[in-house]
């Protein structure tokens, strides 16, 4: 238990962290930079990637029997689509050069003066008997290819049935006959499972962040004191345990106040914007409102930045300079990233939920993946895999301490992990410096 | 009462011997010196003093108590490594080392102000550290080490690196912390500091003590030398180890560098060559220093060879 006096050195070196972090332009910039970043991309991207080049579409039908039928059928889905008279040169061609007559316009670059963007649609002389019909598309194939489809298939089989004897109106009313079919979809349009995960996925997504971010400004704060030869003065007045709790304290309030801001951001945007956007707000606010996550949330998010923390720690207490600091960083953040990162967006999909639950059994994934899937996980799995999270920070936290007591005045340490390696099997080995 | 008692305190390192058997005590108003060459064992020393490394062996007491870390409020500590948070004010600074010594809020503040100005820095106050000379950031840190009026002030080094004009105040510094009741302990490897301010000393060589008690003391352990200029060989003269000839001189004189026997002084040998007419052109008795004494007592284990090795 810790005496009152160890609290208040502990709040003495937190609250010296704290300020310095507040004092640093990239804290308020990660700060405000964060939440404006998806707004911005929500707000400005759509124009960015709005194509004003119309659609068109070219109907060389030589059989002359259902270009009309076609352009109907195409104006009746979207009005917007151009249908463009064909060249004089596509229409005198023989069919088997219109391939390579056709290949400019689906290939950008080309001989074709202007940007072509469309479908160019070629129906053979002898349709319906020959029903060798070609499309050629500028892009991917959109809803006028199955209209186009839909509309020559329509047209082959009332021909045909009116061929084999039924009149007319029997071939129209054969071929029209679907079954009623009654969709049912879920609420607000997604799936069960992304609405239970999609508000914690969304803080898993943050602590992840942020974390990283937390991570750096603990290790810069632990490298100046080292390279600055501050640490000496420092334990003439309080001990390892203080400057390491004090710094995991401070770390802790970085954490939650960039965590708060954002959280609070990113609820205000979903309130303000999500209706605009068609984002219903209220099911994503209610899977942040469950028992599941109020209550484990604060929970992995304690231990994934304790873990965190730890790691800094490791690499912060042999490192002399935030160079050579961050070299050892970022593999360890690169694990930690690039497989979270890819599991999160597969767990707001609905997808690959086998290989995340087995996934979330690693320590330094665990907390993040469990924070994104608390209303979904069984229980006994995030109770199980909160056990092990305990057992490993109560593993971690003492070697570390060992380790940064063995190495905190070491400065002959060899850098690197090598030099790493042989401190925390000296650390292992000796209890005291 | 002791502020500071330590008793057959030893410390390895692996199969090295940082420090063997160490005992001394230093009194409330007393200026302790602790001597010794690079690698002899004081900052090892001075980190067990302060709990940073543990011991292997023996009892250190502060204040009368076994040594805790609670004690560390009364103490003021200047490390040989120097170091301030380059983003941090010098009044930041100083407050946040009161603070960390119990000094509450408004008395850090008081102290702070009062320590800018006894060091001339109150108009740099405001300034960060990173914008400050060296010699301007020697003094914040000298600062941090006295805010609280510690009862037990250790200085390690604390003349390296320092310009004369903040050796000067230190030194007053030190002096003023010893009037006003401080025990002072400092490492030194400087002795012309060391004798100037010491009390007591102790001269560590290789981690063991060679030398414990006051400064003439420390000198009286160095052979005894005279200069004479005589016409006589002067080796027979009762008391004397050995006669050197170093110069000759006109009409037979010359001169000689003599070593006396333990405990014999040289105004025995004065008084001997005067009754007994033996003629003298010249008798000097250089005054040994410290730093002779030091090289005398520490000699082998301060050669650039022993240190090596």
């Amino acid at each position: 238990m810790l005496s009152r006096t160890s609290l208040r050195y502990i709040w003495l070196i937190a609250l010296r962290d704290f300020q310095q972090t507040l004092r640093t332009k990239s804290f308020w910039l990660t700060v405000v930079f964060v939440p404006l970043f998806p707004l911005l991309m929500g707000s400005v991207m759509p124009h960015l990637i709005h194509d004003t080049t119309p659609e068109q579409t070219i109907i060389l039908d030589k059989s002359g029997t259902v270009a009309s039928t076609l352009e109907h059928a195409i104006h009746k889905d979207d009005p917007t689509v151009q249908i463009t008279p064909p060249p004089a040169a596509l229409t005198a061609a023989e069919p088997d050069h219109l391939a390579s007559l056709l290949k400019p316009y689906i290939s950008p670059g080309k001989s074709v003066q202007h940007p072509f963007k469309g479908y160019i649609v070629a129906i053979p002389a002898a349709f319906p008997q020959d029903s060798h019909v070609q499309i050629w598309i500028s892009h991917s194939p959109g809803s006028i290819l199955t209209i186009i489809k839909a509309t020559l298939a329509h047209d082959m089989r009332i021909k045909g049935m009116t061929d084999a004897g039924l009149s007319p109106e029997i071939a129209v009313q054969i071929n029209g006959a679907t079954p009623s079919i009654g969709l049912h979809l879920p609420e607000h349009g997604l799936s069960a499972d992304m609405l239970r995960n999609i508000g914690p996925t969304a803080l898993a997504l943050m602590l992840l962040i942020s974390t990283i971010f937390t991570t750096q400004w603990l290790l810069q704060a632990l490298v100046e004191e080292r390279s600055g030869k501050l640490l000496e003065a420092l334990l003439s007045s309080v001990s390892v345990d203080h400057i390491m709790l004090g710094k995991l304290l401070a770390a802790l309030m970085s954490l939650c106040l960039l965590f708060g801001t954002w959280i609070t951001a990113g609820i205000s945007l979903l309130t303000h914007f999500g209706p605009q956007l068609g984002v219903e707000p209220a099911p994503i606010l209610a899977s942040l409102l469950t028992p599941r996550v109020l209550i484990g949330a604060p929970f992995f998010f304690l231990t994934g930045a304790t873990l965190m923390a730890m790691i800094a720690f490791a690499v912060g207490v042999r490192c002399d300079t935030t160079r050579e600091a961050q070299g050892m960083l970022a593999p360890v953040l690169m694990a930690l990233i690039l497989p979270v990162e890819i599991l999160l967006q597969l767990t707001v999909a609905g997808v690959a939920t086998q290989s995340i639950s087995q996934l979330r059994w690693i320590p330094l994934w665990t907390p993040f993946l469990n924070l994104s899937q608390l209303n979904s996980a069984p229980l006994w799995e995030l109770i199980v895999q909160g056990g092990e999270m305990l057992v490993v920070c109560a593993i971690l936290v003492p070697l570390i301490n060992r380790l940064f007591r063995h190495s905190i005045l070491d400065y002959s340490a060899a850098p690197g992990w090598k030099g790493m390696k042989t401190a925390l099997l000296h650390a292992i080995k000796n209890r005291d410096a | 009462m002791t502020v500071l008692d330590i008793r057959n305190v030893s410390k390895n390192f692996g199969t090295k011997q940082a420090v063997k058997d160490l005992n001394f005590s230093v009194s409330p108003g007393e200026i302790f010196g602790f001597l010794g060459g690079n690698g002899a064992g004081k900052t090892t020393s001075l980190r067990m003093i302060l709990d940073i490394i543990r011991p292997d062996t023996g009892t250190i007491a502060l204040f009368g108590e076994p040594a805790q870390k609670e004690q560390h409020a009364n103490i003021g500590f200047l490390p040989e490594e120097r170091g301030l948070y380059r983003n941090m004010t010098a009044f930041e600074t100083l407050i946040y080392f009161g603070r960390l010594k119990n000094l509450s809020q408004r008395e850090a503040r008081t102290r702070a102000q009062d320590i800018l100005k006894r060091f001339g820095l109150t108009a740099e106050s405001t300034k960060k550290v990173s914008d400050f000379s060296k010699g301007m950031a020697q003094k914040v840190q000298i600062g941090t080490a006295l805010i609280h009026q510690p009862k037990l002030l250790i200085l390690d080094e604390p003349f390296s690196g320092l310009d004369p004009i903040n050796q000067t105040l230190l030194e007053h510094e030190i002096t003023n912390a010893a009037q006003n009741g401080a025990a002072v302990l400092f490492s030194t490897h400087i002795m012309q500091h060391a004798e100037r301010l010491s009390d007591r000393i102790l001269i560590l060589a290789r981690g063991e003590t060679r030398f414990h008690g006051t400064v003439p003391e420390a000198l009286h352990q160095i052979s005894n030398t005279i200069t004479l200029t005589t016409r006589t060989d002067p080796s027979s003269l009762p008391g004397i180890i050995q006669a050197t000839p170093v110069m000759q001189e006109d009409d037979g004189w010359s001169q000689w560098a003599v070593t006396l026997a333990p405990g014999q002084s040289a105004e025995n040998v004065l008084l001997h060559c005067t009754q007994n007419a033996i003629p003298l052109k010249g008798f000097e008795q250089p005054k040994p220093s410290l730093h002779d004494a030091f090289i005398h007592i520490a000699g082998d284990a301060a050669s650039p060879s022993a240190q090596a090795a």
